[in-house]
C-alpha cells in the first residue's frame, strides 16, 4: 500500500515545495520586470517563457547536461552538499522551478500590467517607493492572478512528465512521482495500478481547476 | 500680486498619431493661485501634470518650486515624484482597490500633516464611508476620497486631472461647490486641467489653453463694457450676480448684464457682444 501512495505523496511534496519556492522567487523577479525600464527586458521575458514552448525533452536534456556530476550545477551542488544533483529529489525541485517558471511569473506580471498605471503613479505621488508601491498596492490588487499563478504552478508540477523522467530517472521512493509511476506501471503491464494513478491525477487536476475558477469568482470583488 | 512659487519652462516631444508633437509649457504660479488648463483630448493636458509631478521626464528646460529645482536639463536634475510632495487627483481617480476609504486616505498620510485622517474624511463629508471599499461607493464619493487622499500628505502643490469628467450634472455642481470650499482652505497652488472651460472658470485665477500644441494664456477680464461688435460664445451664466462669461477669441470676458436679458441666455449661445455694451 505504501508503495502505491509513495509516488502520489512525492508528487504533492514536489509540487508544494516548487510552488512555495517559485512564489518567493517570483516576487523579486516580477518587481524588476514590472517596475523598471531597461534595455534587454524582452530577453529576460523570453527566457522565462521559454519552458512553455520548449519540448520537455529539450529542456530535460539541457538540465541533465548542467546537473550531471561534471556539469556546472552538478559540480557546484556536489561541492556544497557532497551529493549528486541529477537523479535526486533536490534536482527534481530545481528542474520543476525552471519548467514551471512561466506558470508563476506570467499570470502575476499580466495582472500587474492590466492595472491602471495611475495606481502606481498615485502611490509615488503619496511619497512611496517602488518597493512599497509593489508590496502595498500592486500585489494586493491582483489577488486572483496570484492565486491562479500559485495553483497553476502546483498543478503543472504535478502533471509534468518528460523533464521529471530525464532529471529524476524514476527511482522508487526517491524520484518516482505519480506521473512517472503511471509510465512505470504501464511498462510492467500493470494496467490496474496505472489506471488508479491516472484516475487520481485526473481527479486532482480537475479539483485544482475547479478551485481556481471558484475562488477567482469569489475574490474578484473589485 | 503673487510672488511666483512654481515656475515651469519645459519642452517635451511626444509621439503623435501621425507625427511627433513638440509640447512647450511656460508659466508661473504664486501661492494659492489656481491655474486652469483647457484643451481637447490628447492636447497634452495630462502630460503637463505628469511632467510637473515628475511621472514623465521633460526633454529640456526647468521646473522650479520655491528655491528647489525639481527638474533642470542644464544641471541634470530630475527629482523623483515621491520627493516632490504633490497632491495628484488622477482622471480615472485611481483609488487603491485593496484598501478601504480610510486606508486610501491614510496611506500617504504624514504625521506632520496639518490634517488628521478624521478631519480629511470630514472635509470631504465621508465619515460614514470610512470602512467601505472603492467598489462599494459611488463615482462622486470616489472623487471626494481621491481629493482627500491627495491632501493627506499636506502637499505643496495640488494637481487635478479632469476632476469632474466622470460625474453627472448634479454630482458635478455638488463637487464643484465642495472643491471651491476645500481649495480656499488648503491655500496652496493648484492646477486643474479640463476639456471644458465652463468647469475651469468657477475656480481659477488664470486660464491657459492648449490649441494645436500651442500653450497660451486666456485672459479673463472683468468689465462692464465689452469690446465693440464682437461675436462671442456664452460659456457660463451667473444668474445670482447678473454676470455672463463669454469666450471671445482667446479671452473670457466677464460681463455684467441686465437681468431681463440674462434670462434668455444659455451656455453655448453665440451672441454679439456689441448688443450688451449698454449694460451696466
Amino acid at each position: 500500500m505504501n508503495e502505491f501512495w509513495n509516488p502520489l505523496i512525492l508528487s504533492v511534496e514536489l509540487a508544494s515545495i516548487t510552488a512555495t519556492l517559485l512564489f518567493a522567487l517570483a516576487i523579486p523577479i516580477v518587481f524588476f520586470l514590472a517596475l523598471f525600464d531597461y534595455k534587454g527586458k524582452f530577453i529576460i521575458r523570453s527566457l522565462i517563457t521559454l519552458p512553455l514552448v520548449l519540448p520537455p525533452s529539450v529542456l530535460g536534456y539541457y538540465l541533465l547536461l548542467a546537473f550531471r556530476p561534471t556539469g556546472f550545477a552538478g559540480e557546484t551542488w556536489a561541492w556544497l552538499f557532497n551529493e549528486r544533483l541529477a537523479f535526486s529529489f533536490p534536482g527534481l525541485v530545481i528542474a520543476s522551478i525552471i519548467f514551471s517558471l512561466p506558470f508563476m511569473i506570467n499570470p502575476i506580471l499580466s495582472g500587474i500590467e492590466s492595472l491602471s498605471k495611475n495606481l502606481k503613479d498615485a502611490s509615488f505621488t503619496l511619497g512611496k517607493s517602488k518597493w512599497q508601491t509593489y508590496i502595498n498596492v500592486l500585489l494586493p490588487s491582483i489577488k486572483p492572478s496570484i492565486l491562479t499563478a500559485v495553483i497553476l504552478s502546483f498543478a503543472h508540477t504535478i502533471g509534468e512528465f518528460g523533464v521529471i523522467l530525464m532529471i529524476g530517472g524514476n527511482i522508487p521512493g526517491k524520484t518516482r512521482v505519480a506521473s512517472t509511476a503511471i509510465y512505470h506501471q504501464l511498462e510492467a503491464l500493470n494496467y490496474e495500478m496505472a489506471d488508479q494513478y491516472a484516475l487520481i491525477l485526473l481527479a486532482i487536476s480537475l479539483l485544482i481547476l475547479g478551485i481556481v475558477y471558484y475562488l477567482q469568482k469569489r475574490i474578484y470583488a473589485f | 500680486m503673487h510672488s511666483d512659487l512654481l515656475a515651469v519652462d519645459i519642452r517635451k516631444k511626444i509621439r503623435g498619431a501621425v507625427d511627433d508633437v513638440l509640447l512647450q509649457y511656460k508659466f508661473s504660479l504664486g501661492k494659492s493661485e489656481i491655474l486652469g488648463v483647457q484643451g481637447q483630448s490628447g492636447s497634452g493636458k495630462t502630460t503637463l501634470l505628469k511632467l510637473i509631478a515628475g511621472l514623465i521626464k521633460p526633454d529640456q528646460g526647468e521646473i522650479r518650486f520655491g528655491d528647489a529645482k525639481w527638474y533642470s536639463s542644464k544641471d541634470s536634475i530630475h527629482i523623483h515624484t515621491r520627493k516632490r510632495n504633490i497632491g495628484y487627483v488622477f482622471q480615472d481617480i485611481a483609488l487603491f482597490p485593496n484598501m478601504t476609504v480610510k486606508e486610501n486616505i491614510t496611506y500617504g498620510y504624514r504625521k506632520a500633516s496639518s490634517h488628521t485622517p478624521a478631519s480629511l474624511l470630514a472635509l470631504v463629508g465621508l465619515e460614514r464611508l470610512a470602512n467601505q471599499f472603492p467598489h462599494q461607493i459611488s463615482g462622486g464619493q470616489a472623487q471626494r476620497v481621491a481629493i482627500a487622499r491627495a491632501l493627506a500628505s499636506d502637499p505643496k502643490l495640488l494637481l487635478l486631472d479632469e476632476p469632474f469628467s466622470a460625474l453627472d450634472a448634479n454630482m458635478k455642481s455638488q463637487i464643484i461647490n465642495d472643491l471651491q470650499g476645500i481649495l480656499v482652505k488648503v491655500n496652496i497652488p493648484v492646477i486643474i486641467v479640463s476639456h471644458d472651460l465652463n468647469e475651469l472658470i468657477h475656480f481659477t485665477t488664470k486660464i491657459y489653453s492648449i490649441t494645436d500644441s500651442e500653450f497660451a494664456p486666456v485672459n479673463i477680464r472683468e468689465q462692464a463694457k465689452a469690446p465693440e461688435k464682437l461675436i462671442g460664445r456664452v460659456v457660463d451664466i451667473d444668474l445670482a450676480r447678473g454676470r455672463v462669461f463669454i469666450f471671445i477669441g482667446n479671452e473670457i470676458v466677464n460681463l455684467s448684464i441686465e437681468s431681463s436679458e440674462i434670462q434668455n441666455l444659455k451656455p453655448g449661445d453665440t451672441i454679439s457682444v456689441f448688443n450688451y455694451t449698454s449694460s451696466k
